[in-house]
C-alpha cells in the first residue's frame, strides 16, 4: 500500500456513539452505558443529548411511570441539559427489561466545582457497568421476588433510591442507591424483599 | 446600500457607550462630518462608502457626548466642594458644565424612541437637546473666561464634542428610528445608541425588558479585559465580565427554551417562543428589593460581546449542593448568629419564591457564603417563575404555593416570617409599588397572578403577626408555651413545616 493511501474508514462519519464516547472523554468523562442492543438506535438529537429515541433527559416523573409497570420498550438516553447559570445536569435514563436507571447529576454549573466532581460521576458510569447485567442476572434467577424490574435513581436535583417495581417494599431511599441495590441482587432468594427483611422494625 | 441595514461593528479601537475615541479618531471623525453637509442622508452614504474600504469607520451611533468625569480627567481635577455649609460656594463655573451635561445624558436616558417617533415628538426633543446642548456651550465658555490655559483647552474640547453631537442627532435619530431595523419602542436613547453602535439587531431584544437595559454602563467598551467562558458541557452562553472593578455572570438571553425542564411548560411558560428568563430573573430582583431582602439578586441587561444577555453580581460562596456533596457542612458549621442569620434569609427567600411562584428551588440553586458570624443566601436562576394559571397545564392552579409533582417549589405558606419583610408586605400597594415596577417584565396575567399570591401572603402575614410568628430576633425568638421551641425547632418541627426551605435543606445536616 502506497504511504499516502487512506483507509476508507478514516472517511466515514462518526457514529454517534464515537461521538458521544470522544464529547464525553474531551471533558474528561466516562460515557455511560449504551445497550449492545441499542448501539445501532443511538442518535443524536441535540448537542450533548443523544438516545436511541428523542427523549426528555429531565422527565424523571413520566420515566418512572413507565419503569414501574412492566414490560416497555427498551431506551437509553443521556446528554447535558439546563437552563441559566448552574441548572446544568448530566442526565441518563436506560429503560430495559430487568433494570431502569435514571441519573441526574449537577455538571458544568457556573458555580459548581466540576473538576472537583468529575471522580464522583466517573465512578457512577463504572458502577452502572456492573449493575446493569447484575441485575439481568438477577432476575433471571428469580431474586426479585414477584418484581419486574429494578429501578435506581440518583438524583441530584430531587431524591435518590432504588426500588424491585411490582414487588414488595417501595422505594428505598440512600444516598448510595447502587450499592444498597448490589447488596439487594447478591442477597439469596430466600431473604425477605427490601425493607421488610427478618428482624427489620 | 442603506446606513440602517448595516450589521458592522466598529472597530475595536473606537469604543462604544459611554468611552472616547482617540483626539486622532475624534479629528478624523470631525473632518468626515464636515464635508457631510447638514442633511443625515449625506453623512450616512459617506459612512457607508467608507465603511465598504476602510476598516476602523464606526456605525454612526457609536458614540455619545463627553462624560463629565472624562472632562474632569483632563482637567486634572474635579470641582471643589463648597465650604462652611455652603456659605463659600466654589468653582460654580466648573460645576455649572456638570450640571448642563448630566441635564443633557438625563434628557438621552429619559427619552424612548417611542416618544421621538410619536408625531412631533422629534422636532420637540431635538429643540429641547440643542437648547440643553447651547446651555453646555453657555458654561463652557464664561469658564473659559476665567480659565485660558489647560483647562481652557479641555473644555473647548468638551465644547467641539459638543457641536460633534449636535451635528450628529439628525444622522443618530434617523438610525434609531429607521422602521427597516428598529429597536423597541420603549429603549430609552442612549441605551439605544450603545444597542446601535454594538451591532444588535431588533431580534436579539425581543423578550427583554427596554426599562431594564444597562448598556451605557456595561457593553463591551466599559467592560474591564475579556470576557471569559464559564461552565463545562453544553453550558456555552455564560461569561465572566469585568466592569468597575466588579466581577458579573453575563448570561446571553436566549430566544428559545431548549433545556427540556418541565417545569416552565407547567407553569404556562411559552419556553418555544417567548420565555423572557432574563425579565423573570429581574423581576425577581426588583421584589426582593421592594420586600427589603437582599436574598434575591438585582440583575440587568447588558451587552457583552455584541450579545445581549442577563448580567448578576457573582454570588459569594457555593451552592448547596456544593457544600452538601463536600461534607463541609455539619452542627458546628453555624454559629447561633449565624444559624440564626442563615435562618432569616431562608424564610425571606421562602417569601420571595413564594410571590415569584418560584418552581425550581432545588439545592444547587442558592448560595451559601458563611464567615463567622456572617452569612449570606443568594438565590439563583430565577428563570422559572410568574406562572400564567390561565395557561398552567399541571397541579391545582388555585393553590398557594402553586405547585407541581416532581418540581421544587416552597410546598406550604411560611411558618415563620421575619418583622422586616413582614413589615414591607404589610405597607406595600401592589398596583402601586408591584405592578407598576413589572411592568414591560412580566405580561398582564402574569402580574395578575402576582398579586393572587401577595395578596394570599399578606393575609397570612396578618394571622402569622396575630400569632407571634412574626420574628425580631431570630436568635431569642420562642415560639408558644409550653415548648417554647427556638426557630430552628420550630420550622422542622411537625409535618406541615417539615417541608420549609430550611427544614428540608438543613434539618438533617444541622441534626434537628
Amino acid at each position: 500500500m502506497a504511504d499516502d493511501a487512506t483507509d476508507p474508514a478514516d472517511d466515514a462519519e462518526p457514529s454517534a456513539l464515537e461521538e458521544a464516547f470522544h464529547r464525553y472523554q474531551e471533558n474528561g468523562l466516562r460515557m455511560p452505558p449504551v445497550p449492545r442492543e441499542l448501539v445501532e438506535e443511538l442518535d443524536e438529537f441535540a448537542d450533548w443529548r443523544w438516545g436511541n429515541e428523542d427523549l426528555n433527559l429531565e422527565d424523571r416523573e413520566g420515566f418512572l411511570d413507565v419503569a414501574r409497570g412492566p414490560g416497555g420498550a427498551a431506551e437509553v438516553a443521556f446528554g447535558h441539559v439546563g437552563h441559566g447559570v448552574t441548572s446544568w445536569w448530566l442526565c441518563y435514563r436506560l429503560h430495559l427489561d430487568a433494570v431502569a436507571v435514571y441519573v441526574r447529576l449537577a455538571y458544568g454549573g457556573v458555580y459548581e466545582d466540576t473538576d472537583a466532581n468529575l471522580p464522583g460521576i466517573n465512578a457512577i458510569a463504572a458502577r452502572l457497568e456492573d449493575l446493569i447485567p447484575a441485575a439481568a442476572a438477577a432476575k433471571a434467577a428469580g431474586r426479585f421476588r414477584g418484581g419486574h424490574r429494578l429501578i435506581v435513581v440518583i438524583d441530584e436535583k430531587q431524591d435518590s433510591f432504588w426500588e424491585i417495581a411490582g414487588g414488595p417494599g417501595g422505594p428505598q431511599a440512600s444516598a448510595d442507591p447502587i450499592g444498597a441495590a448490589m447488596t439487594f441482587l447478591s442477597q439469596p432468594v430466600f431473604n425477605d424483599p427490601p425493607g421488610t427483611e427478618a428482624g427489620a422494625p | 446600500m442603506s446606513f440602517t441595514g448595516s450589521k458592522k461593528k466598529p472597530s475595536p479601537e473606537i469604543k462604544q457607550g459611554t468611552k472616547q475615541g482617540t483626539k486622532q479618531e475624534t479629528t478624523a471623525r470631525s473632518s468626515r462630518d464636515s464635508t457631510s453637509g447638514t442633511g443625515g442622508g449625506h453623512y450616512t452614504q459617506d459612512v457607508d462608502d467608507l465603511q465598504d474600504v476602510l476598516t476602523g469607520i464606526p456605525d454612526r451611533p457609536a458614540k455619545s457626548l463627553m462624560t463629565f468625569e472624562e472632562l474632569q480627567a483632563k482637567i486634572g481635577s474635579a470641582p471643589k466642594k463648597n465650604r462652611l455649609f455652603g456659605a463659600y460656594k466654589m468653582s460654580t463655573r466648573y460645576k455649572a458644565i456638570g450640571e448642563k451635561l448630566a441635564a443633557v445624558k438625563a434628557t438621552l436616558a429619559n427619552a424612548t424612541l417611542g416618544q421621538i417617533t410619536a408625531e412631533g415628538g422629534r422636532k420637540n426633543f431635538e429643540s429641547a437637546l440643542n437648547d440643553q446642548l447651547d446651555d453646555i456651550v453657555t458654561a463652557g465658555q464664561r469658564y473659559q473666561k476665567k480659565h485660558t490655559g489647560k483647562k481652557g483647552r479641555a473644555v473647548q474640547d468638551l465644547l467641539d464634542d459638543v457641536e460633534r453631537f449636535r451635528r450628529e442627532i439628525p444622522g443618530t435619530l434617523d438610525a434609531l428610528t429607521s422602521e427597516d431595523d428598529a429597536l423597541p419602542e420603549g429603549l430609552p436613547l442612549d441605551q439605544a445608541m450603545v444597542a446601535k453602535g454594538a451591532g444588535i439587531a431588533p431580534g436579539k431584544l425581543k423578550g427583554v425588558s427596554p426599562r431594564h437595559c444597562d448598556f451605557v454602563k456595561f457593553n463591551d467598551g466599559t467592560r474591564a479585559g475579556p470576557s471569559k467562558e464559564l461552565g463545562k458541557g453544553s453550558v456555552n452562553t455564560v461569561h465572566l465580565v469585568e466592569h468597575g472593578g466588579v466581577e458579573r455572570v453575563f448570561k446571553e438571553e436566549q430566544q428559545t427554551d431548549t433545556s427540556q425542564a418541565w417545569a416552565p411548560q407547567f407553569m404556562g411558560i411559552d419556553v418555544k417562543n417567548d420565555p423572557r428568563y432574563g425579565n423573570r430573573n429581574v423581576a425577581g430582583g426588583v421584589l426582593g428589593k421592594l420586600l427589603g431582602t437582599k436574598v434575591m439578586p438585582e440583575s440587568r441587561f447588558a451587552i457583552n460581546d455584541g450579545k445581549v444577555g442577563l448580567l448578576m453580581e457573582m454570588a459569594p460562596g457555593k451552592t448547596l449542593a456544593q457544600l452538601l456533596k463536600s461534607k463541609s457542612l455539619d452542627e458546628d458549621s453555624f454559629s447561633p448568629k449565624a444559624l440564626a442569620s442563615l435562618q432569616q434569609q431562608l424564610m425571606d427567600l421562602e417569601a420571595c419564591d413564594i410571590l415569584t411562584g418560584q418552581s425550581d428551588r432545588h439545592q444547587g440553586n442558592y448560595m451559601i457564603d458563611v464567615k463567622g458570624d456572617q452569612v449570606i443566601v443568594t438565590a439563583i436562576d430565577n428563570d422559572f417563575a410568574f406562572p400564567n394559571t390561565d395557561k398552567v397545564t399541571f397541579g391545582d392552579k388555585a393553590r398557594i404555593p402553586l405547585t407541581f409533582p416532581g418540581m421544587n417549589s416552597i410546598k406550604n405558606l411560611p411558618a415563620l416570617m421575619s418583622k422586616t419583610v413582614a413589615d414591607k408586605i404589610k405597607a406595600i400597594d401592589f398596583d402601586r409599588d408591584v405592578a407598576a415596577s413589572f411592568q414591560g417584565l412580566l405580561d398582564p396575567a402574569e402580574i395578575r397572578d402576582a398579586k393572587t399570591r401577595f395578596l394570599a401572603l399578606r393575609n397570612h402575614v396578618i394571622n402569622l403577626e396575630k400569632d407571634g410568628y412574626v420574628v425580631t430576633d431570630w436568635e431569642k425568638w420562642r415560639g408558644p408555651p409550653p415548648e417554647r421551641m427556638t426557630a430552628a425547632a420550630f420550622l422542622t418541627s411537625g409535618d406541615k413545616d417539615k417541608t420549609s426551605l430550611f427544614s428540608r435543606d438543613f434539618g438533617k445536616v444541622l441534626d434537628l
